[in-house]
């Protein structure tokens, strides 16, 4: 699980830069669309995170 | 009026005086007057208290008042910005944040400026380090003081004397809550604060949500602000704009020693896992929270039922003044606490730093000595704050870029790279060349600090050159290293 949270949020951040401005051109959808691969990122943090400090 | 004042004040009161006494019984876990323990709580802060203090550390005023009249005047754009500061975050954060914990603890860290002096070999990176800070963020908590003036001020119909007063009552709030138990104070305070910002929020936009569904209803809402525009990017957020503002942002976590220092805080892992997932849902729910504040408040205000409001700053203050009194006074007093919670992490943060990274001698170093340079800071806080500049809003807005050029350096330590103690300190000045130029050319133009964050000179903006020109020194200087 070790950089799940890296590589989701990179690929997230690269969606917020590229999306708005090609495929979703407004509209409720784009608020949608931020609020979804922010929470798909804190979800692969809870994840990455919660095997910390077991000794994994 | 006076009601309202007096109601805002009487809340104020109890909530300063609720935090007054939770700082004097933090002075118990206060274990010894070492610089680890008055500075990092000696690593022992538990996994609440760890993204209590980040998360109420990080999310200052702005959010509340800023980015609330950011999404009333320029729409959706203002959520993607502050999420992609929010993924950005998560990402580093778990990246790096073990190493640098467990770095912190095996080898004494107490600053980011150790921590750049010892992994990049370079004490001179960390004189740098410790002077940007004191540039940059002496500002920017001014603004957070200068804005709690302007609320004590706006609660009392704009008198400057009440503006004066409001300041005052914020540096004595700010010295006591950091100086009484050190960061344990602070992070005790930071824990009813950021607990009372989501609070007084989720009062607001509830306030606002039942007014907006018993008037113009929610779904004509939702179609207004589509078809005014506001849920696209076009007009604002040019792409040119959208990087300017993010790029700091999105380094944040490197570059600001308040919040890198929390990185040497928690007692275990597991309190570290804790405060990063807890501050990813403080996060999250406090930046939706506050968007959606703003879009439905220009809802109202397109269809009539708030009034229109010309300065986005203004948008909060409007809503408090039409709302209940006792709401008011809550999110009020959410306004000084978010202002407080940002300004004294700054203050302590600064303190330890100037005491220790700038400090010649290593044996000069004590606490007493971080106590008289958090006084200096202070006062050095006052004296911009109290003069009520309008400068001061573009040097706190300039404050982002100026730590920007930190972040490849700190990067490639965290990496375990050495790019070389001359590399680093040159790599860092060059991305504050380019930023002084910059600010130099809108000085000599009469232009605002803020014309920073639309300006892309050769088709980029500001910041991305910056971090470009510092990137490639430090790379540079590793492949001739390598070779």
């Amino acid at each position: 699980m070790r950089g799940l949270t890296a590589v989701i949020g990179l690929i997230a951040l690269l969606l917020i830069y590229v999306v708005p401005y090609t495929v979703l051109e407004g509209g409720w959808a784009l608020y949608l669309f931020y609020v979804i691969v922010s929470l798909v990122t804190l979800a692969a943090a809870f994840i990455e995170t919660g095997v910390w400090g077991r000794g994994s | 009026m006076e009601a309202r004042l007096a109601l805002g004040l009487l809340v104020l009161a109890l909530y300063l005086s609720l935090g007054t006494l939770l700082a004097l019984l933090s002075r118990r876990r206060l274990a010894s007057l070492t610089e680890r323990e008055y500075y990092i709580a000696g690593g022992r802060l538990g996994a609440f208290l760890s993204a209590m203090t980040y998360a109420a550390t990080t999310y200052s005023a702005f959010m509340i008042v800023g980015l609330v009249g950011f999404a009333y005047a320029f729409g959706v754009g203002s959520l993607g910005f502050e999420l992609a500061y929010f993924v950005a975050t998560l990402a580093l954060l778990t990246a790096f944040a073990p190493r640098v914990w467990r770095m912190a603890r095996e080898r004494g860290w107490v600053t980011p400026g150790d921590m750049l002096a010892d992994l990049l070999g370079s004490r001179a990176l960390a004189v740098l380090a410790g002077l940007i800070y004191l540039v940059a963020l002496i500002p920017y908590a001014s603004a957070q003081l200068k804005g709690i003036g302007e609320a004590v001020a706006g609660l009392a119909g704009g008198s400057s004397d009440a503006y004066v007063y409001g300041v005052a009552l914020g540096i004595i709030v700010m010295i006591v809550w950091s100086l009484v138990a050190g960061i344990w104070s602070v992070a005790v305070t930071d824990a009813l604060q950021g607990l009372w910002m989501i609070f007084a929020g989720t009062a607001l936009l509830a306030w606002l949500l039942g007014k907006i569904n018993g008037t113009i209803g929610l779904s004509a809402t939702a179609d207004t602000l589509v078809k005014e525009g506001l849920m696209s990017l076009d007009g604002f957020w040019k792409f040119n704009v959208f990087l300017a503002f993010t790029i700091p942002w999105v380094f944040f976590a490197v570059t600001n020693p308040q919040v890198v220092q929390r990185l040497y805080m928690p007692k275990d892992e597991r309190s570290l896992a804790g405060m990063i997932r807890w501050f990813g849902v403080f996060g999250l729910y406090y930046t939706v929270l506050v968007t959606l504040i703003g879009l439905l408040a220009r809802a109202g205000s397109i269809s009539g039922i708030l009034p229109a409001v010309e300065d986005k700053d203004q948008v909060t203050p409007t809503l408090l003044s039409l709302a209940h009194p006792l709401l008011s006074a809550m999110v009020f007093t959410s306004i000084v606490a978010a202002a407080v919670s940002t300004a004294d992490s700054i203050l302590l943060t600064l303190a330890s730093s100037a005491s220790r990274d700038l400090s010649l001698r290593a044996g000069e170093r004590s606490v007493l000595r971080g106590v008289i340079s958090a006084l200096l800071v202070a006062a050095a806080m006052v004296a911009v704050a109290i003069k009520r500049p309008l400068y001061i809003v573009g040097l706190s807005v300039a404050s982002s870029m100026m730590l920007l050029p930190l972040a490849p350096v700190t990067i490639a330590a965290w990496l375990g790279k050495r790019p070389g103690a001359l590399a680093s300190v040159v790599s860092v000045l060059a991305g504050e060349a380019i930023l002084a130029y910059e600010v130099a050319e809108l000085i000599s133009a009469g232009k605002s600090l803020k014309a920073l964050f639309v300006i892309a000179p050769w088709s980029l903006p500001v910041p991305a050159w910056q971090l470009i020109v510092s990137t490639a020194i430090a790379l540079l200087a590793l492949l001739l290293k390598r070779s």
